[in-house]
C-alpha cells in the first residue's frame, strides 16, 4: 500500500464519520493524520532524489594533468619545427653558394 | 661509374635526390593524415556542441525542479495552516469546556507547542526538499564540469594533432626543393605502406607461430 493508498483510505473513513453525524476528537484527530500525511506525501515525492549519490561520475583529475604535459609535447614541437625551418634555410643557402640550382 | 655520374660529377642527379627525398619521406612519415585532423576537429565541435546542449538541459530541469519546490512548499504552507486551524478548533472546544483558568491556560500552552511542532515539522519538510533538489543541482555541476574536462583534453588532443610537425616541415621544404607535388608523394608513401601492410600478411614474420 503506497502513501497515496494510506491517505485515501483515511480520507474515505473520514467522510463515512463526517456522514454519521460524528464531531468528536477521534474524527479532528484522523483529519490532523490525513493533513500531516499529505504534508509527507509532497516530501515522498522528492524521494527518489536521494538516490542520486549512488551516481558516479568519472573522475577527469588526471585529465588536466596529462593536458598539460600534452601542452608542453606542443611547446617542444613548435621549437623542434623552429628549429628545423632554420636549419633548413641555412642549408638552402649553403646548397645554393655551392652552386646547386634550388627554388627560393 | 656510369653515364649519368660522368655528366653531372659533383651534383646528385634529379632522379637520385628525388629517390632520396622519397626514401626519406618514407622514412619520417608523412605527418597526421588529413583524416585524422579531420575526425578529431569534428569530435572537438560535437564535443563542444554536446556540452553546451548538456547545459541547456541541466538548466532546464534545475528550472523545473523549482517550480516542484515552490508548489510543494505551497501545499505544506496550506496543509500547515489546516492542520493549525484543526487545533485551534479542537483548542476552542477544551477552553469552553474548560473547568477553571489553569485548565484554560493549559489547553492554550498546549496549542501553542502544537502550533510551534507544526511549524517546525512543516519547516524541516520543506528544508529536506531543498536539500535534495540541491543535491540533483550539485550532483549536474559535477556531470557537466567532468564533461567539459573531457572536452578540454579532446581540445588539447586537437591542438596537438592539427599542429605543424617537424615531418610536415621537412616533406614542405624538401618538396619545395626538388619541385614535387606534396601530395603526389603523400599518396604514394601511403600506397607504399600499404604494400608493406599487405606483403607482411602474405609472409608472416619469422618465428610466428604457425596451426
Amino acid at each position: 500500500m503506497t502513501l497515496q493508498d494510506i491517505i485515501s483510505t483515511l480520507n474515505s473513513t473520514f467522510q463515512k464519520l463526517d456522514d454519521a453525524g460524528i464531531d468528536d476528537t477521534s474524527k479532528r484527530d484522523l483529519h490532523i493524520l490525513i493533513l500531516q500525511l499529505e504534508r509527507e506525501l509532497e516530501v515522498a515525492a522528492f524521494d527518489p532524489l536521494k538516490d542520486i549519490d549512488s551516481v558516479t561520475i568519472a573522475d577527469t583529475s588526471q585529465l588536466r594533468v596529462l593536458a598539460q604535459q600534452v601542452q608542453q609535447e606542443i611547446d617542444n614541437e613548435k621549437a623542434r619545427v623552429k628549429l628545423l625551418q632554420k636549419m633548413i634555410a641555412t642549408a638552402k643557402v649553403a646548397v645554393r653558394a655551392a652552386g646547386v640550382p634550388i627554388p627560393a | 661509374m656510369g653515364t649519368y655520374s660522368e655528366a653531372t660529377p659533383n651534383r646528385p642527379g634529379t632522379e637520385q635526390t628525388l629517390l632520396l627525398t622519397f626514401l626519406l619521406f618514407t622514412c619520417l612519415g608523412c605527418g597526421t593524415p588529413m583524416a585524422v585532423k579531420r575526425l578529431s576537429a569534428e569530435q572537438v565541435k560535437a564535443q563542444l556542441s554536446y556540452s553546451a546542449s548538456l547545459k541547456a538541459y541541466f538548466d532546464v530541469i534545475s528550472r523545473f525542479a523549482d517550480a516542484q519546490v515552490q508548489a510543494s512548499d505551497f501545499r505544506i504552507d496550506r496543509l500547515t495552516k489546516d492542520i493549525e486551524q484543526e487545533y485551534k478548533s479542537a483548542a476552542l472546544g477544551q477552553v469552553a469546556a474548560a473547568r477553571d483558568d489553569n485548565a484554560r491556560l493549559k489547553v492554550l500552552n498546549d496549542l501553542a507547542s502544537k502550533i510551534d511542532e507544526n511549524q517546525a515539522t512543516a519547516a524541516g519538510q520543506k528544508q529536506r526538499i531543498a536539500d535534495l533538489v540541491a543535491k540533483l543541482k550539485g550532483k549536474q555541476a559535477e556531470m557537466l564540469e567532468a564533461y567539459q574536462n573531457i572536452a578540454s583534453a579532446q581540445q588539447k588532443l586537437d591542438d596537438y594533432i592539427q599542429l605543424q610537425k617537424a615531418d610536415d616541415v621537412v616533406m614542405h621544404e624538401l618538396a619545395g626543393i626538388v619541385g614535387v607535388n606534396r601530395d603526389k608523394i603523400t599518396q604514394s608513401t601511403t600506397d607504399i605502406a600499404n604494400i608493406a601492410n599487405e606483403i607482411e600478411k602474405l609472409f608472416p614474420a619469422k618465428g610466428a607461430a604457425s596451426p
